[in-house]
């Protein structure tokens, strides 16, 4: 118990700091963000309570927050990402459930099913994030292009740490 | 009563969320006047301290551009010194600069961390209240406006860019004396709006748009862009796409621009009650 919740502390680490020290200094074009730190949600183990999935939400979006100057606004969506795995897992449930010994990764789920929970998951986050950001639907299709292609680079990022990462 | 509590405990992760959830969209909404001095707490200095290091990397990529940049601005310089222009001639004593007053002083400061994928960006730069630096300061480079400093550590200035949907700036087409409102709509870095133009006004796709000066914070004439293109809007107004000078992308050297008569301005201002 005390030994994941250190490897998963430092997962969080490691997220935000790959997040601000290199993927915030990357600016592809000026119109596309990977936000790759939404992973450290999807790796949680599958039967994490509600009691610790929300606020480690919450406390994983205001610390982007500090280091990109907009309070509140990751931590909106990453308190709604964390609020919807649940519902989210048990849609894609495979036919026997989940075995609690397992963890969510590639290599233990296969890529289809992963492939379903990321682009679910990385979706309805970078969903919310980018128009609670703009906060206005006049431009709604120049917007739901910046969450697509985001959505994009987001989902090939955590394909390529997932299988570097989490081998077996 | 227990019932009560059997409801609370069944949607008791829904009551978690949306605490959580309102939490997070207060902070957000809190009606923050850019202003709100940012707590520089831990994190933050260890970010700018980072920053500060991946930047020292970066500018070496950049070397080339900022060698030319440094070179042209070299040769604009000497271009106004005493030595570039014609001796007066004997009789008459040239006018001594000091009888005018200065207002406006230059630093230079490095651009640490600068970003332009957000709707509302901001810029750090290594100069901080240590060096006297001040919100409400303007900062710019030699090809036109930057932004605004907003806060202040000893080391480091936060600087709202001009690409930020929070920051207005009075701009006008050189060569008139209309002010219109620069802001950024938010899309790409390359460009910004100036409204509120009145339609009489001859506009020329590549006309300079600069600093009207009537704000307390930027010189007059600084750039901004050049007119790209612009259509009527909401009657007698024109509304213009201008192509920003700045690279905002490649931000490097900025100048910090300090009004030394801005107090007495705005205590002349706000005496009168304006």
């Amino acid at each position: 118990m005390i030994r994941s919740t250190l490897s998963y502390s430092i997962t969080f680490i490691l997220m935000v700091l790959v997040q601000v020290w290199i993927l915030n200094n990357i600016q592809l074009s000026g119109y596309i963000n990977p936000y790759l730190y939404i992973m450290f949600l999807l790796v949680l183990p599958f039967e994490i309570s509600f009691w610790i999935l929300i606020p480690a939400g919450f406390l994983l979006g205001i610390t982007i927050d500090m280091f990109m100057h907009t309070p509140g606004l990751h931590a909106a969506a990453t308190v709604f990402a964390a609020f919807v795995r649940p519902g989210v897992l048990s849609l894609i449930a495979p036919g026997d459930g989940y075995d609690s010994s397992q963890r969510p990764h590639i290599s233990t789920m296969g890529l289809g099913w992963y492939l379903r929970y990321v682009v679910i998951m990385v979706l309805l986050h970078h969903m919310v994030l980018f128009y609670l950001e703009v906060f206005r639907l006049t431009d709604f299709f120049y917007t739901l292009v910046r969450v697509l292609l985001s959505t994009l680079l987001t989902i090939l990022l955590i394909l390529i740490t997932d299988t570097l990462v989490y081998r077996k | 009563m227990k019932e009560l509590f059997l409801i609370l405990k069944r949607f008791s992760h829904v009551f978690l969320f949306i605490l959580f959830e309102s939490l997070a969209l207060i902070i957000l909404f809190q009606k923050n006047d850019y202003h709100r001095p940012l707590a520089v707490n831990a994190l933050q200095r260890m970010s700018y301290n980072y920053y500060s290091r991946v930047n020292r990397l970066r500018e070496y990529f950049a070397l080339r551009e900022t060698n030319r940049q440094l070179a042209e601005e070299n040769a604009r310089l000497r271009s106004l010194l005493r030595s570039a222009y014609r001796d007066p001639g004997k009789g008459f004593t040239p006018m001594a600069d000091s009888g005018k007053l200065r207002q406006y002083e230059y630093m230079h400061a490095r651009v640490v961390s600068n970003s332009v994928t957000s709707q509302y960006n901001y810029l750090t730069i290594d100069k901080g209240s240590d060096d006297g630096v001040a919100p409400d300061m303007a900062v710019a480079t030699d090809r036109g406006v930057v932004g605004i400093v907003v806060s202040v550590s000893p080391h480091f200035s936060l600087v709202i860019s001009l690409l930020n949907r929070d920051l207005k700036v009075s701009g006008r087409l050189q060569g008139s004396r209309e002010p219109g409102t620069v802001e950024w709509p938010g899309r790409s870095y390359k460009r910004v709006v100036l409204k509120d133009i009145p339609h009489d006004i001859h506009i020329l796709p590549g006309d300079t748009v600069v600093t009207s000066g009537l704000s307390s914070i930027f010189p007059e004439k600084l750039w901004i862009g050049f007119v790209e293109k612009y259509h009527i809007e909401g009657g007698s107004f024109y509304s213009v796409d201008v192509l920003l000078a700045n690279d905002f992308r490649k931000l490097q050297w900025v100048f910090i621009i300090r009004n030394r008569l801005r107090t007495e301005q705005l205590q002349l201002e706000s005496a009168s009650g304006r």
